[in-house]
């Protein structure tokens, strides 16, 4: 025993801490935009901060929280104020899985002439409108790939945000999946909403490639279901490009559904100014089966803004 | 609801085949921007992506190396423990050469295997480690031994204060610990 009286060693060990990896990152934006529709001025204000929060667990799985402080009020989930961790995503070396109250069902994909963001704020509506309206709200969402294809699959539990997972009044679901194909990217989409009893699918596709020094987008969007106003077809083209560092889009969809059909015209021109801002103009237009003009809405509106990225 | 279900599960099944999904999303990115299908932005996530886009990928402010570099000084974080670590560590510096039983660092408590001298293979002993404070202190460890004989055949505790052998132990984990605080400065 008398190796135990003579315990003498003295090499530094190692720190004694455990570690993991995280990390926090900060965005925010802000934009103004100036809207003309018809002779009716208005302006929009809006942006936030958005942070996200993530870690690694030890088992290599990436979890990220996102919460933010926004002033915008058109979103669920997202409306303007302080929100908490909205969405969490668990993120794979194959895929992700999210669970937020910001999901979104992959509507929408073949109505790629679509262009303008704030423009179409004080747009008359269509009379027809192929697509779905439910598209966002609490829900759960999955990504993931097979080979050169990406899946992703939706489903939005509650559409008014309310929580409720087996016994919301709206609710949608969808999936999409997009592969190379030839000289452009397929991808191809359905989704299908619940309004409270209301019933609707769409299916939506899209091919987009390079031409021309831009890109050309063509996209085919169909509804089927309860509402007569969106039961019908969508075609859809865009091509943007550049021009001296600024980026010009046009893009044309026309609807026809329950007989009636609207088309859509949108032009869209931005420039950066260095040092994350820019300044935007858009020009839409909509003709054919369209509600009358207001004091407020037309069918023709321009919007001219600013925006920077933080 | 069944169907998605069912949808989700056998997504989840083929998932763990796939191992190019990062290329994937990279190649999305470029075609679609903040228009990505996959991506299913709210409207308000897509104004902030568009803002960015229009710039050039590029922001006014570094906001998020800012924020990293504020919380932390590089991407690791440190758990508190519940002990003090140069105690700790102390301990486990002077019981390196022992195989250990139990080296709980949120107890602070470390137990050695039976220690057995070639010379005398009738005797056996352990060292338990106790750490009792998160302050450096002296009276923040305390040592003791405890061994055994064979007799019959049986181990049977020899019943012997180790007070003075206990007490090198203590004063050497002190004195790694001060040595360990110091190097830290």
């Amino acid at each position: 025993m008398k190796k135990i009286k003579y315990l003498l060693s003295a090499i530094p060990a190692a720190l004694f801490a455990t570690s993991a990896h995280a990390d926090i990152s900060v965005s925010g934006s802000g934009t103004a935009a100036y809207t003309d529709a018809g002779g009716n001025a208005s302006s929009t204000m809006g942006g936030g901060v958005s942070f996200s929060m993530s870690t690694t667990t030890d088992a290599g799985v990436t979890i990220t929280g996102s919460s933010g402080i926004s002033n915008d009020s058109d979103s669920v989930g997202s409306s303007s104020g302080s929100t908490g961790i909205t969405a969490l995503t668990f993120a794979f070396s194959g895929g992700s899985i999210t669970v937020g109250q910001d999901v979104g069902t992959p509507d929408g994909v073949g109505k790629v002439g679509e262009l303008v963001a704030y423009a179409d704020d004080n747009q008359v509506a269509k009379t027809p409108v192929v697509g779905l309206t439910e598209d966002e709200g609490d829900g759960v969402s999955l990504t993931t790939s097979v080979g050169d294809m990406t899946i992703t699959a939706a489903y939005v539990y509650d559409g008014a945000g309310g929580g409720n997972v087996d016994g919301a009044a709206n609710t949608a679901s969808g999936a999409s999946l997009s592969m190379a194909i030839g000289a452009g990217t397929l991808t191809l989409a359905t989704a299908d909403e619940d309004r409270n009893g209301t019933n609707n699918t769409e299916f939506g596709a899209s091919y987009v490639l390079a031409a021309g020094g831009g890109t050309l987008s063509l996209g085919f969007t169909g509804t089927d279901g309860d509402t007569p106003s969106k039961e019908g077809e969508a075609v859809s083209a865009a091509y943007s490009t550049t021009l001296g560092g600024a980026t010009v889009a046009i893009g044309y969809t026309g609807h026809d559904a329950n007989n009636k059909t609207a088309n859509q015209t949108d032009v869209t021109f931005s420039s950066p100014l260095g040092g994350g801002a820019s300044i935007f103009a858009e020009y839409t237009n909509v003709s054919g089966d369209i509600a009358a003009s207001s004091s407020t809405k037309d069918a023709t509106v321009i919007a001219l803004g600013t925006s920077v990225s933080f | 609801m069944f169907k998605i279900i069912s949808l989700f599960i056998t997504l989840i099944f083929i998932y763990s085949c796939s191992n190019n999904h990062q290329s994937n999303m990279a190649k999305l990115d470029q075609t679609f921007g903040c228009k990505d299908p996959h991506k299913n932005l709210s409207r308000s996530k897509m104004r902030a992506c568009m803002a960015k886009q229009r710039a050039g990928g590029k922001s006014m402010f570094d906001l998020n190396n800012d924020f990293n570099q504020l919380f932390r000084k590089d991407s690791t974080v440190i758990y508190q423990n519940s002990v003090n670590p140069y105690l700790w560590n102390a301990g486990l510096e002077v019981t390196k050469t022992y195989p250990l039983k139990i080296a709980d660092n949120q107890g602070g408590f470390i137990e050695t295997e039976w220690i057995r001298d070639s010379s005398d293979m009738n005797q056996r002993c352990l060292i338990k480690i106790q750490i009792t404070s998160q302050e450096l202190i002296t009276t923040g460890v305390k040592s003791s031994f405890l061994c055994e004989t064979k007799q019959g055949g049986e181990w049977i505790a020899d019943n012997v204060d180790y007070i003075k052998e206990e007490n090198q132990i203590t004063l050497k984990i002190l004195d790694i610990a001060g040595n360990l605080s110091q190097a830290s400065l």
